[in-house]
């Protein structure tokens, strides 16, 4: 039988055999490749939810330490509510923080409109904002869509939408002046808080 | 297996022989014995299919935890989603005052279960004609995901009905 040596080159059959492993390395690198593909929109989906979970959170604490109404102090003093935006203000005049809406951008901007509108949602549809509370005193409590002529804060605002899917996003719900409502009524109560 | 393994290197040597006949390849090393083989020259293909299915064998796993993070990410987006609901529906509850128990669904996708304890308030407490607690149960089940319901329990302060 002949005797091959090292330099003459490789078999037929060598040829064959490695193209078989080969195409099994690049079906494999294949599937790794889809499955990144497929999973890095869900990841980068997902550090757009983290962060405007994170602007949702803000948001709440910012509407939360709202002060109440009172004889020295007027809703004007606290906040302006327009048709599409409300802002929480310092003084008169020094605005705290802007939230502003369309139909489909819910956004969040700190201090005097210079930094850069931040996210609630990704890509919000069919946004909606209602008002609940008493617009005057001795009015009646209720759900209104309006709040630019109330001359009290409303105690809460109810924000509804859908995802850019069509799927509905759960209701932010801004419980207003809720740290003041509650210090009221520790202060009111029978023993002291805790 | 060692039989298994010397029946297809017979059939593959009947096969390159006639392959042989027709491209007068050069196929000696295929006769060649173990004992011949100069361990220098390189690997072996069995050496090498060895190794791709030692190589499938944790590569397989390593699939299957890519999906289960995929999962888990999503059960995270759900499970926040799931808890973010809850404590609005807690928040208008306790400003609105329904303390019902119910079961609703929100826009055919969140399920909603409330359960709502009276508790009173205790007779020397001033406020125990006007205040009640409600010891509220509240479940929250996003329809389109398997991860389960978000339960929170909370003690919230309202009027007598």
């Amino acid at each position: 039988m002949k005797q091959r040596s090292s330099s003459s080159g490789i078999s037929l059959l060598e040829v064959l055999i490695s193209l078989a492993i080969m195409s099994g390395i690049a079906i494999a690198l294949a599937a790794i490749g889809q499955t990144g593909n497929r999973l890095w929109p869900r990841i980068a989906v997902n550090d757009a939810f983290v962060e405007a979970a994170l602007v949702r959170s803000t948001v709440r604490d910012d509407f939360a330490n709202l002060p109440l109404v009172s004889s020295d102090r007027s809703l004007s003093d606290i906040a302006v509510f327009e048709a599409d935006r409300i802002v929480l203000l310092e003084k008169p005049d020094k605005p705290v923080s802007v939230l502003s809406w369309r139909e489909n951008a819910l956004t969040f901007q700190r201090g005097d409109g210079q930094s850069t509108p931040r996210l609630l949602y990704d890509k919000p549809t069919g946004l909606t904002v209602q008002f609940f509370g008493q617009k005057f005193p001795r009015a009646e409590r209720q759900w209104s869509e309006d709040w630019t002529s109330a001359s009290l804060l409303p105690e809460l605002i109810k924000i509804e939408s859908y995802d850019a899917r069509g799927e509905p996003n759960p209701p932010l719900v801004l419980y207003v002046s809720r740290v003041a409502i509650q210090r009221e009524i520790s202060l009111s109560s029978l023993l002291p808080p805790g | 297996m060692r039989l298994c393994l010397q029946y297809c290197r017979l059939a593959m040597l009947r096969w390159f022989n006639s392959l042989n006949q027709l491209a007068s390849v050069e196929v000696s090393t295929l006769y060649a014995s173990d004992q011949d083989r100069d361990r220098q020259n390189g690997i072996t293909l069995f050496e090498t299919l060895l190794a791709l299915s030692v190589l499938a064998l944790f590569a397989v796993p390593l699939f299957a935890l890519f999906e289960r993070s995929a999962t888990a990410l999503a059960n995270n987006q759900t499970n926040i989603q799931q808890a973010e609901f809850a404590h609005a529906l807690l928040n208008e509850i306790e400003v609105t005052g329904s303390f019902q128990s119910r079961t609703e669904i929100y826009r055919g996708r969140y399920d909603i279960e409330i359960e709502v304890t009276v508790v009173p308030l205790p007779i020397e407490n001033r406020f125990h004609e006007i205040f009640e607690l409600y010891e509220i149960t509240m479940a929250v089940d996003d329809r389109h995901s398997s991860s389960p319901p978000y339960v929170v329990e909370a003690t919230l302060l309202g009027s007598t009905e």
